[in-house]
């Protein structure tokens, strides 16, 4: 048998890299409904816009090969550490088949693949569309969204949510699953975030700021409602999950988590210092002087905004280590 | 070459668990852990804190001498995934030992053992 280090290793680079492709998946179509569309509307020939949206693009087909893979090295991973085998055994028939055929882990595996068979049909749609100068028709966007949200939640099935009994069980699942596509738009979606305000810098300098404040408004508002849908469904987790104070000392678990919770207000101190700090102080003037502070008060939000994407990045890497260890209840 | 630095021990030490817990516990068991029994079981159940993958899980029962004893049946209630079973031939008195390997539904994986001992009468 392998070394258990290293399958424990690869099971945690897949469930990680599984969860951050995903996150940003799901956020190439949200940040384009939802942020970018509207403006667009109002700025509809912006070049810089338009570069944007290219690499939005681009991220979306990334995210799903990224996410493929996941999938396929989290299935070998899971293959080894259930049937007690080395990574090279795994890949013999009789290891991996009945994890596939014969455990719950198998048959989201079978739903993902068609998932993304699913995916990669649309896919394909949707970059032809990208590539001509019409829009993809909403319909394939919307349905795209789906599939890439689903693929996204099954990561609830597999996890201490889905292994729940009893009355339990629906709402550590419904919880989890809705925690999971909230994360999608914060703090998944400072990655777009930090990028469309670059696009806004390479603008001519008066017509920076307007576009960057008219942005971040609307993907402030937005990121509100995913806070709170993160808070209340993270506390709805944490009732059923780890169920007292006491096991948030006491255990691992509880303690991990409660570097994900110090993480995650450190991301919402500087989440609001950007809002109510620097975001007033975008001036929308026209003279020089008023354009050159705008320009660096822009950078500063752009700098800050990097830093809470590489604090998200950190709580990726600590949710994919807590769906390793047991939890307290 | 260091290669922690002495900042990160407190740190490292807090995140060593104090409490060892796993993911499908032994919630209770038939018979029951460690006990004395006059007649002797037809089975060995064991009821778990999560559901469980029948393929990968299974219960065994040594004798005093280690050797296997149950009927190698051992199987996954279908109807309560949470409860498994082992079926025993008719066991004469003395100690014995079951051991129980579970794989969850969330697939993480843990085992134990406990003793019992059926009474001459």
């Amino acid at each position: 048998m392998d070394d258990p280090v290293s399958v424990t290793s690869l099971l945690l680079l897949a469930r990680a890299l599984y969860l951050g492709s995903g996150m940003v998946l799901v956020n190439a179509t949200v940040f384009r409904w939802l942020i970018l569309a509207p403006i667009l509307a109002t700025e509809p020939g912006d070049a810089s816009l338009l570069r944007f949206q290219r690499r939005l693009h681009g991220t979306f087909l990334v995210s799903v090969a990224l996410l493929f893979i996941a999938a396929v090295f989290w299935f070998w991973a899971t293959a080894a550490d259930m049937g007690g085998t080395s990574l090279d055994e795994a890949l013999d028939y009789e290891t991996w088949s009945p994890v596939l055929f014969q455990t719950r882990f198998g048959l989201v595996c079978e739903i993902r693949l068609g998932l993304f068979a699913l995916l990669a049909a649309l896919a394909w749609n949707y970059c032809r569309a990208i590539v001509s100068p019409h829009r993809p028709p909403r319909a394939i966007e919307a349905f795209i969204s789906l599939v890439a949200a689903a693929l996204l939640a099954s990561v609830a099935w597999t996890g201490h949510a889905g292994a729940a009994t009893g009355t339990a069980f629906p709402w550590t699942l419904i919880a989890d699953s809705l925690h999971l596509l909230a994360g999608t738009v914060w703090p998944a979606g400072l990655l777009f975030f930090s990028w469309i305000l670059s696009s806004c810098l390479a603008r001519e300098a008066p017509a920076a700021a307007p576009l960057a404040v008219a942005i971040a408004r609307r993907f402030s508002a937005v990121s509100l409602i995913a806070v709170i849908v993160l808070a209340l469904t993270g506390t709805v987790e944490a009732c059923f999950i780890v169920r007292s104070f006491g096991a948030l000392v006491t255990t691992l678990y509880g303690r991990v988590l409660c570097i994900k919770l110090a993480v995650f207000t450190a991301m919402l101190a500087l989440a609001a210092w950007n809002r109510f700090r620097l975001l007033p102080r975008l001036n929308l003037g026209n003279n020089e002087t008023e354009s050159t502070r705008s320009t660096l008060i822009l950078r500063q939000l752009r700098r800050f905004v990097r830093i809470e994407w590489a604090l998200a990045a950190g709580i990726i890497a600590i949710v994919a280590l807590l769906g390793t260890l047991a939890p307290p209840r | 070459m260091k290669i922690i630095h002495p900042l990160y021990l407190p740190l490292l030490l807090w995140l060593t668990p104090v409490v060892a817990q796993a993911h499908a516990f032994l919630d209770h068991a038939d018979p029951r852990v460690g006990s004395t029994v006059q007649a002797a079981p037809s089975v060995v159940t064991i009821w778990f804190t999560e559901e469980l993958e029948g393929a990968f899980s299974k219960i065994q029962v040594f004798d005093a001498k280690g050797r296997e004893v149950d009927k190698k049946d051992s199987h996954v209630d279908a109807a309560r995934p949470a409860v498994m079973t082992v079926s025993l031939p008719a066991l004469p008195p003395g100690d014995y030992k079951v051991i129980w390997h579970a794989v969850a539904v969330d697939t993480h994986h843990t085992s134990g053992t406990f003793p019992f001992t059926v009474q001459p009468r």
